[in-house]
């Protein structure tokens, strides 16, 4: 299939990318949504995750208190 | 042409989370286990790594906005205070390893840890003051290329193919069964490849690159893309340290020069070089992704530009967020006698125990019809990301029963 103009090059790419991309770059065009509504099961699970994470960092300090303390 | 020019986000944060504490990790893992159960088991982890970060790929091209920022729009202050604590402390003790990995990978060449830390937290700089997102993209991807590198040495290391091929057919042989390093490195692995700061990394990068909902199929494949690639070389470097199984070498206690230098005898000097300057470049590559992770995120909850292609006037708050976030973690590295080895033995474990809670959100947002629309999971997409949780959350609990209960394991 002929072409009427030859494919694009890396610099031409570059360019096209630019063009193509950036205008959906400004922040300006972005949607602002409200607050989700967070059913008790959510909020209840998000609050088990969140102690969760609390024990196992809690045992993580532990363990390095303990390994920096080493065996003598 | 299309996909080079798309190419980026996906490719780049897998290739990004195989950072200094992961090769390390898988390392270990070559030196500790051989050929056998973790092969496939690594191979699983990027699959897990893939449903994860295509969440976010619909997330950012559907709503043109950061993790973070999302986060605090459909939450509130009070849940996005959580996630933002959860990235900036996981962040942070990542950011550390990798300028240590840095240190380790130029100590190999006799390269002071000062100069080492010093010249890579200059090069975070400048890449970053480049002030475009394609040419930052372009240039983290040219570096992060070398996380390759890591194929040649597991070719010098002659593994046995037969071996290989074995073991990601049959999950074996795990030598020792289960016990407490082996539950260490299951974690670490995972821990290895699916980790909070690259769902934010990814959405936001996602949005700075200007991904629309039409360009979600090629963010999918930039993803897959970047998930084989980090596969394979993640799967390299466990072969590259297999000799050290083989001949009962010790380990446990190695850095990533400590690796090289081991290798030297089993892949030869030029081996054990390409060994170091692999630490080194994976260092490297994550201390960009992951300070500009943090300065994406300070950005989109500050309510402050934040994109690589704001002028230096313009952006001034995100860039000084940035490179805060480098320089706090390469001087903490440098201070004399801070105990960097547990830093770098338990981070990847923190980036697995604070994963489900990131996923649940994840989940949540992406679940959310009035933001994503016909973008929204599907029954299927669903069933694969709520089983990923509950594999993290069943393997963290594994982890804390053994640690309480040692005795629960066979020695």
């Amino acid at each position: 299939m002929a072409e009427d103009k030859p494919p694009p090059g890396p610099a031409d790419g570059e360019i096209w990318a630019r063009e193509a991309l950036e205008p959906d770059q400004i922040a300006a065009g972005k949607h602002r949504y409200g607050l989700a509504p967070l059913s008790r099961g959510k909020i209840v699970l998000l609050w088990a995750l969140r102690v969760y994470v609390l024990l196992m960092i809690a045992l993580i300090v532990y363990q390095i208190c303990q390994a920096m303390r080493g065996p003598r | 042409m299309l996909l080079w020019l798309l190419i980026g986000p996906g490719v780049l944060v897998m290739l990004g989370e195989n950072d200094g504490p992961s090769m390390i990790s898988y390392a270990q893992t070559g030196a500790s286990y051989g050929i056998g159960f973790f092969l496939p088991f690594i191979v699983l982890t990027f699959i897990m790594a893939y449903i994860v970060q295509e969440m976010t790929v619909r997330l950012g091209a559907v709503t043109k906005l950061g993790h973070a920022e999302l986060i605090y729009m459909r939450f509130g202050r009070f849940w996005g205070f959580f996630a933002m604590a959860d990235l900036v402390l996981g962040n942070l003790l990542t950011l550390v390893t990798e300028f240590i990995a840095v240190r380790a990978g130029l100590g190999f060449f006799g390269v002071p840890p000062a100069l080492a830390v010093l010249g890579a937290f200059l090069v975070v700089g400048g890449v970053v003051l480049s002030r475009r997102y394609w040419t930052w993209e372009r240039i983290t991807l040219g570096f992060a290329v070398f996380n390759l590198i890591f194929i040649p040495v597991a070719i010098m290391a002659h593994p046995v193919s037969t071996q290989v091929v074995r073991a990601f057919f049959s999950w074996s042989p795990l030598p020792g069964g289960i016990n407490a390093q082996f539950v260490l490195l299951i974690m670490a692995d995972i821990g290895a490849t699916v980790t909070p700061w690259m769902l934010f990394f990814q959405q936001s990068a996602v949005v700075d690159k200007g991904l629309t909902a039409a360009d979600i199929g090629h963010g999918r494949l930039d993803t897959a893309v970047g998930a084989v690639v980090a596969a394979v070389a993640a799967v390299a470097t466990v072969l590259a340290a297999t000799p050290l199984f083989v001949h009962h070498i010790a380990a446990s206690n190695f850095q990533g020069a400590d690796f090289a230098q081991a290798l030297a005898p089993f892949v030869g000097n030029v081996g054990a070089t390409l060994f170091a300057v692999g630490i080194f470049e994976a260092g490297l590559v994550a201390a960009i992704t992951i300070s500009s992770s943090s300065a994406y995120a300070f950005g989109e909850v500050m309510g402050r530009p934040h994109s690589l292609n704001n002028s230096l006037r313009e952006g001034w708050p995100f860039y000084a967020a940035l490179l805060a976030a480098a320089a706090i973690a390469a001087a903490l590295v440098l201070i004399p006698n801070a105990p960097l080895v547990y830093i770098v033995l338990v981070v990847n474990v923190i980036a697995t125990l604070s994963m489900p809670p990131a996923i649940v959100f994840l989940l949540l947002m992406v679940n959310d019809r009035q933001i994503m629309g016909k973008h929204a999971n599907s029954p299927i997409e669903n069933f694969f990301g709520i089983s990923v949780t509950v594999l993290l959350v069943l393997a963290g609990l594994f982890y804390g029963v053994t640690s309480i209960f040692p005795h629960l394991l066979p020695t």
